[in-house]
C-alpha cells in the first residue's frame, strides 16, 4: 500500500465486509477446483482404458499392477513395451496442444487462435514432408527433428511479419493464415512431384500415434513439461492480458515481453507435439473452449484443466482409433474431430439457450 | 509536482500526434484534458501511464523518469483506465477488482488480509458490494464504469488517469462518476487526470483545465480564467456564450459553428 495517501485510514474507516467477500469468492473457487478434479479423474480413466484396451484386454487392476511392475510377465511386457509409452505420449501431445491453444487464445484475445493459426502446423508439415520426399533414405528420427524445426520457423516468420513496434493480434492471425497457405502449397508441391512417398506422408500429415515408443517420449517430454510449467506460472499475467494491452500494462505487465514468451512457449509445445504425432487437429482449438465453458476464463484453472482434458481426449481418441476398425488403425486426427466437434457444439447450444 | 511531462513527442508508428508538450500536475489536483477529436488527449494520457513510449522527452513521477521505474512499482503509484475497456464474459466484479491488487502481490500471487481489505474497501467506495458476484459484462453502463474504477482503486494509486470515463453514460451516471472522482480526491488526496469531452463537466469538477490542439497545449489554468468564447472559437471552432453559476463555475452555451471554422 502506498504510504503517501490516506488509504490506510479510509480502509480502516470503511465498512467493507472483507470476510464476507472472501467467503463468496471461495464458493466460486470450490466449483473451479471441482471441475479440475473431475478432469483429472477423466484423465485417469482414459489413461487406464487406453493402456487396457487392445488385442489383449487388461482389466484396470492389471493395468496398474503392470505399470507398477507387479503383474505377470505378459501384461507387463505388453504395457511397458507398447501401450504405456503410447498412452504417455498421447497425454503429453493432447496436453501440449490444448495448453498451446489456450495460451494463444488468451494472448491474442481471439477465440479462433490455435496452434495451426500461427504457422506451427504448416511449418511442421513442410519440414516433415521435405525429409520424407527429398531425403527418403535419411534416418527416421530426422522426420520429427525437421518437423520441429519447421514448426518453430513457421511461428518465427509469422511473429516477425506481424511485428511493427508491437504485435497486433489480428495482424498476427492474418500473417499466420498467409504463411500457412504458403507452407501448405510447398507441402502439396513436394507431394505431387514425389508421388511414390505420398502414402507415408499423408499418414503423417493426418496425425497418429501408431508405432510411437519410448524414443519419441524422450524427445517430447522435456518440451511439454517445461512449457506447461512455465505457462502455469504465467497464468495470472494471461488473466490481465485478457483485459486489453493498455490495462494489463497499467497493472504492471510487460505486455510485449510476456506475449512473446507465451507465443514462443505455445509454438514450442505445439511444435514438439506435432513433430511426434503429426498434424492432429481440433484439440488445440476445442479443448480450451470446452474448458472455458465448464469453468470460465480464469487461466489459473483454465490451463491445468485444459491440460488434463486435452490428454484425456487424445488418449480416448487414440484408443478408439485402435479398436473401432480393428485390425485397421484409423488416424487419430479423424477421431479427435469426430469426438470433439459434436461435444463442443452440444456445450455451445446448451450454453446459449440458458 | 507529482507528475510532470517535459518536451513529449508522441507518435503512432510514423504519424506524429504530439510535438513537444510539457505539463505539470501538482499533488491532489484534478485536471481535465480538453480538446477536439485527434488533438492528442488520449495519446498524452497513454504516455503519462507509460503505455505509449515517447519518441522524445520524458514523464517524471515524483521526479523519476517513469521509463526507469519497474512496471510493478509504477502500477502501485499510478493507475490508468483506458477508454471502453472490455472484460471476459464470465469475469465477476470481485475477480476484476482483485486484479487491481496484482501489482502488490508477489509472483506466487498469495494475497494477504490487507489485500482483501483493500478489495472490500474499493467495492464499498464504488457501491458495488451487492454486485460483487455478477459478471462485469452483465452490469449496466454506470455500474460497469464503477467496477473499472474500483479495479483502479484497488491498486491504491496516488495518481489516477481516466480516459473519457463518462462517455456512453446517461446524465445521472455521468454525474455519479464525477462525484466519485471528487470524493476520492477530497477524502484520499488522489490526484486525477482525465480526458473529458463534456466541457461543462470538466469545468465543474476540475481544479485546472488543459486545452490541447494539434498535440500542443493552447491554454491551461483554472476553468473560470481560461474558458472563454475566444478559446472555444480557436480550439473547437464553436461560437459560444459563457455563463457563470453562483459558485463562479463557468459553463458554455453553444450558439453555433464559428464562421470559417
Amino acid at each position: 500500500m502506498t504510504g503517501r495517501l490516506a488509504y490506510a485510514e479510509a480502509i480502516r474507516n470503511g465498512n467493507g465486509n472483507s470476510a464476507g467477500l472472501l467467503l463468496a469468492g471461495r464458493r466460486q473457487r470450490r466449483r473451479q477446483l471441482a471441475v479440475l478434479g473431475v478432469g483429472c479423474l477423466l484423465f485417469l480413466a482414459a489413461f487406464t482404458l487406453g493402456v487396457g484396451l487392445g488385442p489383449v484386454r487388461l482389466g484396470p487392476v492389471t493395468v496398474w499392477e503392470a505399470i507398477l511392475g507387479r503383474s505377470a510377465e505378459l501384461p507387463r511386457t505388453i504395457v511397458w513395451n507398447i501401450r504405456l509409452p503410447r498412452a504417455l505420449i498421447g497425454s503429453l501431445v493432447g496436453a501440449g496442444l490444448a495448453v498451446s491453444g489456450a495460451l494463444l487464445q488468451g494472448v491474442m484475445r481471439n477465440p479462433l487462435a490455435d496452434p495451426h493459426i500461427i504457422g506451427v502446423s504448416a511449418g511442421a508439415g513442410l519440414g516433415a514432408v521435405t525429409v520424407m520426399t527429398l531425403f527418403p533414405l535419411a534416418p527416421p528420427h530426422w522426420i520429427p527433428a525437421a518437423a520441429f524445426a519447421g514448426a518453430l520457423l513457421g511461428a518465427a516468420i509469422v511473429y516477425t511479419l506481424a511485428w511493427r513496434g508491437g504485435i497486433a493480434p489480428m495482424r498476427m492471425i492474418l500473417a499466420g493464415v498467409a504463411v500457412s497457405s504458403l507452407f501448405s502449397a510447398g507441402t502439396s508441391a513436394l507431394l505431387v512431384t514425389h508421388s511414390d512417398n505420398v502414402q507415408a506422408a499423408m499418414t503423417w500429415l493426418i496425425g497418429g500415434l501408431a508405432g510411437r515408443g519410448w524414443s519419441h517420449w524422450q524427445r517430447l517430454w522435456p518440451y511439454i513439461v517445461t512449457g506447461v510449467a512455465v505457462s502455469l506460472a504465467s497464468a495470472r499475467k494471461v488473466n490481465l492480458l485478457l483485459l486489453g494491452d493498455d490495462l494489463a500494462a497499467g497493472l504492471g505487465v510487460r505486455v510485449e515481453r510476456v506475449r512473446l514468451l507465451l507465443i514462443a512457449l505455445a509454438a514450442v509445445m505445439a511444435g514438439a507435439a506435432v513433430s511426434v504425432a503429426g498434424l492432429i487437429g481440433f484439440i488445440g482449438l476445442i479443448v480450451p473452449h470446452l474448458t472455458r465453458l465448464l469453468l470460465g476464463s480464469d487461466y489459473r484453472f483454465l490451463l491445468p484443466t485444459s491440460a488434463v482434458l486435452g490428454g484425456a481426449l487424445l488418449i480416448a481418441a487414440d484408443t478408439a482409433a485402435r479398436i473401432v476398425a480393428d485390425p485397421v488403425e484409423l488416424p487419430v486426427g479423424i477421431l479427435t474431430a469426430a469426438m470433439g466437434a459434436p461435444f463442443f457444439l452440444y456445450l455451445l447450444r446448451r450454453r446459449s439457450t440458458r | 509536482m507529482i507528475l510532470e511531462a517535459r518536451g513529449l513527442r508522441l507518435a503512432y508508428e510514423e504519424r506524429e500526434v504530439v510535438r513537444g508538450l510539457s505539463l505539470a500536475v501538482g499533488s491532489r489536483e484534478v485536471i481535465s484534458l480538453i480538446g477536439p477529436n485527434g488533438s492528442g488527449k488520449s495519446t498524452v494520457l497513454r504516455a503519462l501511464a507509460r503505455t505509449l513510449r515517447p519518441k522524445g522527452g520524458a514523464v517524471y513521477l515524483h521526479g523519476h523518469d517513469i521509463q526507469t521505474l519497474s512496471p510493478g512499482k509504477l502500477a502501485r503509484q499510478l493507475a490508468i483506465l483506458p477508454q471502453g475497456p472490455e472484460a471476459p464474459p464470465d469475469l465477476t466484479v470481485r475477480e476484476l477488482v482483485w486484479y487491481g491488487r496484482s501489482p502488490h502481490l508477489k509472483w506466487w500471487g498469495r494475497p494477504t488480509a490487507t489485500d482483501a481489505e483493500v478489495v472490500a474497501w474499493a467495492l464499498g467506495e464504488t457501491k458495488l458490494e451487492h454486485l460483487a458476484d455478477r459478471p462485469v459484462a452483465t452490469l449496466s453502463g454506470g455500474e460497469r464504469q464503477r467496477a473499472w474504477i474500483a479495479l483502479a482503486l484497488a491498486q491504491t494509486p496516488e495518481v489516477l488517469l481516466l480516459d473519457e470515463p463518462t462517455t456512453y453514460l446517461d446524465i445521472s451516471h455521468q454525474l455519479e462518476v464525477m462525484e466519485l472522482v471528487r470524493r476520492l480526491n477530497r477524502s484520499l488526496g488522489l490526484t486525477v487526470i482525465m480526458v473529458l469531452h463534456d466541457i461543462n463537466q470538466a469545468a465543474r469538477y476540475s481544479h485546472r483545465l488543459i486545452a490541447l490542439q494539434n498535440g500542443r497545449v493552447v491554454a491551461e489554468g483554472e476553468p473560470a480564467y481560461i474558458l472563454t468564447p475566444a478559446l472555444l472559437r480557436q480550439v473547437f471552432g464553436v461560437e459560444a456564450r459563457i455563463e457563470y453559476d453562483v459558485d463562479g463555475v463557468p459553463m458554455y452555451l453553444p450558439l453555433g459553428l464559428a464562421a470559417g471554422g
